[in-house]
């Protein structure tokens, strides 16, 4: 013992772990590090401090000694930081290449119910004439469920905005569900809308409680586009991370800007949400409050530069929350659940290298998020690579492989989208069809069935059916949600 | 620059994905990338091919080999003689086969009229493919025609694509 090492780290397994997971985690480390498998140096070093562990965990008087020595949590930095590259050595070349690196940001501390955060929620609700019926109806049955799902120490605001907001709930705890309920039973249909008048309102709501550890989340349900104010929405938006604001929207309908949404909910941290279904928005309810009731550090934002050679191309958040993300310094990757990973996807074009270098800074910076009950954390966060004239040929991580599979796939949706948009409408079904079959290798028969449908829709009319294209984005985007990238609760 | 095996497109060095239509261009360090939630209980759970289920043979005494149909779950007993033919019976066929399997879509699986034989020597079985049109295999290997091979208890064999598992009470 001593040596700092925990063996309970040392096999990846939680603390409370039972002996057939401290089995079987050992037999899998043992498989990898095993001197007769493994011919590295290191590996034998490691292979026997596994060993260690595993007869001191395995037996049951050695673990209640060992653990009455173990420090009793760990408060420090609870973030393991965690990064894969597509090569580890860069080679030198004449002409621009592609880096592909996966950064997981895993939070090891336990929760608790009773550290758990409260949560201020603005709802901001479009009231437009077209949210007239049946689509009022489900936004007003899902408030009640949520209403009911808040805790005593929650705060909840309901804003409803048409061509100017009204304030139907101004910021309370939840003391009287039926009163609120009733208000919010009582939001009529009228006007156009304006978002940013309804974004402005929820946002000063969620100003009004000014307490540090508390998480403010702004919920937007809208079903239309938004005219000529889309500029100060997104500016709106930026103000709003800087004040650890996150700000996510549920697309009702066929008519919504989705690539609008898209962008300023990633300005912030947040996610776009397509509701096809009075279901899918209470199931994306549900997932939003336990996504937001595990916080454990908000606002985790990277700052940072890199290398003139280097420009970043796209950065895709995979978990917990699917979202494009900006590729400007600085990025606000959301927030970090206890117990789960915040996994974020990086695509770098790296310009001609001429000279080999140790470091090629791809992304270097540091990370700022805002632990819930102990506050400001920086930790330093530099991606670099080194470069040679010629290394050897080596193969991608799974992990990256397997994520970025899937994100073509997103990706040529987004393609055939663009060029719908110019008329290319050959090129469009084509791509397409390449989707399709993708798909249906996969298995995923009615996704590529829709995508089939669609690339004939537009070969016949030269555009989507009524809300085809944001069926085929975010069924492709909800492909991204492999349990695989999921971490084991740690 | 890369080219794209599948469709021709040029993509940068060291894109993973074709831009194009979506086809991998790099192989992955790891052959199965499905990753497996462990849950404490699955942890020693060795998981075993499955296994077809071998009918138990209940037949007359003299019985010794037993075909049983995959497909169908039927079991052919074989009594009476040492050297049986497998095939299928079709018109104007001089010699027919011992085992008729027509029954068993023989000829959209490809068996041939008098396809292989099944000999017992020595109180061994043993399989002789007769020059067959598409072949016989035994547990997935396909054997020289005219040559007998051993057969063992639960042997899978294919005439063409039809399977028979092979049934021997000792």
């Amino acid at each position: 013992m001593g040596k700092g090492v925990i063996y309970y780290d040392v096999l990846g397994v939680a603390r409370d772990a039972s002996p057939e997971e401290i089995r079987g985690a050992f037999f899998d480390a043992a498989k990898r590090l095993h001197p007769d498998a493994n011919p590295d140096p290191t590996a034998r070093e490691a292979f026997l401090i596994v060993q260690e562990a595993y007869e001191v965990l395995i037996n049951p008087q050695k673990r209640s000694v060992y653990d009455s020595f173990l420090p009793q949590s760990q408060v420090a930095t609870s973030v393991a930081v965690n990064l894969k590259y597509s090569r580890s050595k860069l080679p030198c070349l004449d002409e621009a290449q592609l880096v592909y690196v996966l950064l997981e940001l895993i939070c090891t501390a336990e929760s608790s119910q009773t550290n758990s955060p409260p949560m201020n929620i603005c709802l901001v609700i479009d009231r437009s004439t077209s949210m007239k019926g049946e689509r009022m109806d489900m936004v007003k049955a899902n408030i009640a469920h949520l209403i009911r799902q808040l805790k005593p120490k929650d705060y909840l605001s309901v804003v409803a905005y048409s061509d100017r907001a009204v304030v139907v709930v101004p910021t309370t705890t939840v003391v009287d569900p039926h009163r609120l309920e009733h208000e919010v039973s009582l939001i009529s249909t009228e006007g156009g809308t304006e978002m940013l008048q309804g974004l402005e309102a929820g946002i000063s709501q969620l100003r009004a409680i000014r307490s540090k550890d508390i998480i403010r989340h702004l919920i937007l349900l809208t079903d239309g586009h938004t005219y000529g104010d889309e500029e100060a929405c997104l500016e709106i938006a930026q103000r709003a991370a800087q004040d650890g604001i996150t700000i996510s929207a549920m697309g009702i309908g066929h008519e919504w800007n989705d690539a609008f949404l898209d962008k300023m909910t990633g300005l912030c941290g947040g996610n776009a949400l397509f509701a096809s279904s009075p279901e899918d928005l209470f199931k994306y309810m549900e997932q939003k409050l336990t996504t937001i009731e595990k916080v454990y550090a908000k606002g985790v934002t990277f700052k940072f530069q890199n290398d003139e050679r280097i420009q970043p191309r796209f950065i895709f958040r995979l978990y917990p929350e699917i979202a494009p993300l900006p590729t400007t310094s600085p990025i606000c990757l959301g927030n970090l659940l206890y117990g789960r990973s915040l996994t974020v996807l990086f695509e770098f074009l790296v310009q001609k290298i001429k000279q080999p270098v140790d470091k090629l800074h791809l992304a270097s910076g540091y990370l700022e998020m805002d632990v819930i009950n102990q506050g400001g954390v920086l930790q330093f966060l530099d991606i670099h690579r080194p470069t040679f004239e010629d290394p050897e040929p080596e193969l991608p991580p799974a992990p990256i492989v397997e994520a970025m599979s899937r994100l073509t796939l997103y990706r040529l949706q987004e393609k055939a989208r663009l060029e719908v948009g110019q008329g290319e409408t050959v090129e469009a079904s084509k791509h397409l069809q390449y989707l399709a079959t993708h798909l249906l290798s996969n298995g995923n028969r009615e996704l590529a069935h829709t995508v089939l449908m669609e690339a004939e829709h537009i070969r016949q009319s030269q555009r989507f059916s009524k809300d085809g294209d944001k069926r085929i984005k975010y069924g492709t985007r909800a492909l991204l949600l492999p349990s695989g990238l999921e971490r084991k609760k740690l | 620059m890369i080219l794209c095996p599948n469709c021709h497109h040029e993509e940068i060095s060291g894109a993973l994905f074709c831009s194009e239509c979506g086809a991998q261009l790099v192989v992955s360090d790891q052959k199965t990338t499905q990753s497996i939630n462990r849950s404490p209980t699955d942890v020693l759970v060795i998981s075993t091919p499955p296994v077809i289920e071998m009918p138990p043979i209940t037949p007359g005494a003299d019985t010794i080999v037993s075909l049983h149909m995959v497909g169908s779950g039927q079991v052919l007993h074989l009594a009476g003689r040492t050297e049986f033919t497998l095939g299928r019976v079709a018109e104007n066929q001089p010699i027919l086969p011992d085992v008729d399997l027509s029954a068993y879509d023989a000829y959209s699986q490809g068996v041939s009229r008098l396809h292989a034989a099944l000999k017992l020597v020595n109180q061994r079985v043993v399989i002789t493919d007769l020059g067959s049109a598409n072949g016989t295999r035994v547990n997935g290997q396909k054997i020289m025609p005219h040559i007998d091979y051993p057969l063992n208890h639960g042997d899978m064999i294919a005439l063409g694509k039809l399977k028979i598992q092979v049934l021997i009470r000792k």
